[in-house]
């Protein structure tokens, strides 16, 4: 009887599980049919996702790219590129393979390296992947090491949206309500330009506190955070960090070449302390291989 | 009586499970379907902006996923966003953070509409060095020997 019984509930069951199966389909057939949702549909969806858009945390992956390229147009208006292929290839390479074991790996268009043929000591990330260095900064650089974990800082940056927290709540919010106001494909000409009144303004709050202001104390500790989590991911010596800011300390009192690095990043005391003490036992005891530095080495005798 | 509960418990559940089925949606330019999680496994196909899969399981940042064809692989959790299902999609109904989000993917904002008026207006602004900067891109065997070479990550035992 037992064995009756359990082969009807069997049975009924293979009966179910058919009938999901065929909803299954359906739900997928529904899916694919996504793009022939009817427009009035559509205007509703659009409208509403964005009256419900209130940070820049809302800002999407494709639109922090779009306000990086600009930003980043911004910033070679101000710098002179140092074109050397080989030393290019080489940042590349390392900052792609750094950003594989951050906490954003994937980004709209990925990351990318471009270095400022200045004197000055200095590092920029803007948004959506974009990472300047300049020849100063370089030349400071005594091994990949150290190289790694300017670049995992600048990565970290990137990875939390530090450059989009600058962008001003009210402006943030006008836009939303903008484009919530228009459920068309295309915005009308006048908020087309009123938009891009918003975005103009958007990407000057983004240059004048990369350049001019720096991130906040906040954002630079968090940054270093993220950079030693990602080098000890990758097992590069997180002591490379610690003696870059050291070498900054000492240098901070005399070097004019310094003054962009200092007016917008916090003194290298107070860095040095914050990476010391979260620095781990491990990543401070591995060794930095001569087999890095010596490629390191290589390239950096083109930026000497 | 009670025995007829267990094939109905067991449609419960199976609903459950298909309505509690996330698609999510790339919000990437591309990324990659892996057959593992992990970057340096075998690439199965290549998902561009705005593809939609079904998201199966997530472990340590990896979402496993099936594409609408049907292929089954990994894709880090960076490339993904979370979608509506598709029913609360089409009950006009969106109310949460996720759906705010998704429905941006689609919809107006800083895009290139937006950068092309703002380049009519600023002519003098020179992109040539930012397109440049985005070909820069090393590849996948590349970043694998560097890696390797320099005892780093997966590789940092290798002798």
């Amino acid at each position: 009887m037992k064995g009756k019984r359990f082969l009807a509930f069997l049975g009924l069951s293979l009966l179910l599980l058919a009938a999901c199966s065929t909803i299954n389909e359906k739900g997928k057939e529904i899916l694919g049919k996504m793009d022939q949702i009817s427009e009035k549909d559509k205007e509703l969806i659009t409208k509403t996702g964005e009256a419900l858009r209130s940070s820049f945390q809302d800002l999407t992956d494709e639109e922090e790219y779009y306000i990086g390229r600009s930003v980043s147009a911004l910033i070679l208006s101000r710098y002179q590129v140092w074109n050397n292929e080989a030393a290019t290839r080489y940042l590349n390479l390392l900052a792609q393979a750094i950003a594989l074991y951050s906490d954003r790996p994937e980004i709209f268009a990925g990351y990318h390296v471009l270095v400022l043929n200045s004197d000055e000591v200095n590092a920029l990330s803007a948004p959506g992947g974009f990472i300047f260095v300049t020849r100063g900064l370089l030349r400071l650089c005594q091994d990949e090491d150290t190289l790694a974990g300017i670049l995992a800082h600048e990565i970290g940056h990137i990875s939390a949206r530090h450059g989009l927290q600058a962008i001003k709540k009210s402006r943030l919010l006008e836009a939303f309500k903008l484009l919530a106001s228009e459920a068309a494909e295309r915005l009308a000409p006048d908020k087309m330009a009123r938009l891009t009144d918003i975005f103009e303004g958007t990407l000057d709050d983004i240059v004048a506190q990369l350049i001019e202001r720096g991130y906040d104390r906040k954002a630079e500790f968090e940054a270093d955070a993220l950079a030693l989590k990602t080098l000890r991911r990758m097992s590069y010596s997180e002591q490379g960090l610690i003696l870059f800011i050291e070498e900054l300390e000492k240098r901070k009192e005399k070097a004019s070449k310094l003054e962009g690095w200092l007016s917008t990043h916090p003194d290298p005391e107070d860095r040095l302390k914050r990476l010391q003490a979260e620095v781990s036992s491990e990543g401070r005891g591995l060794a930095i291989l001569k087999i890095r530095t010596d490629r390191f080495r290589r390239v950096a005798s083109a930026w000497k | 009586m009670k025995k007829c509960l267990y094939p109905v418990s067991l449609f419960l559940l199976i609903i459950i499970g298909f309505s509690a089925s996330e698609i999510l949606v790339v919000k990437v330019e591309k990324t990659a379907l892996r057959t593992e999680p992990r970057f340096f496994a075998p690439v199965k196909s290549l998902l561009k902006f705005g593809d939609q899969v079904e998201k199966m399981t997530l472990q340590e940042g990896w979402f496993q996923v099936k594409t609408l064809q049907g292929l089954s692989g990994w894709v880090h959790s960076s490339a993904l966003q979370p979608r509506p299902s598709t029913l609360a999609l089409l009950t006009k109904g969106p109310k949460t953070e996720a759906t705010a989000t998704e429905v941006a993917l689609a919809s107006k904002g800083f895009n290139r509409q937006v950068e092309t008026s703002y380049r009519q207006r600023h002519p003098e602004i020179d992109y040539t060095w930012v397109e440049r900067m985005l070909g820069f891109k090393a590849d996948q065997a590349a970043i694998e020997k560097f890696l390797k070479e320099g005892h780093l990550g997966e590789w940092k035992e290798a002798k």
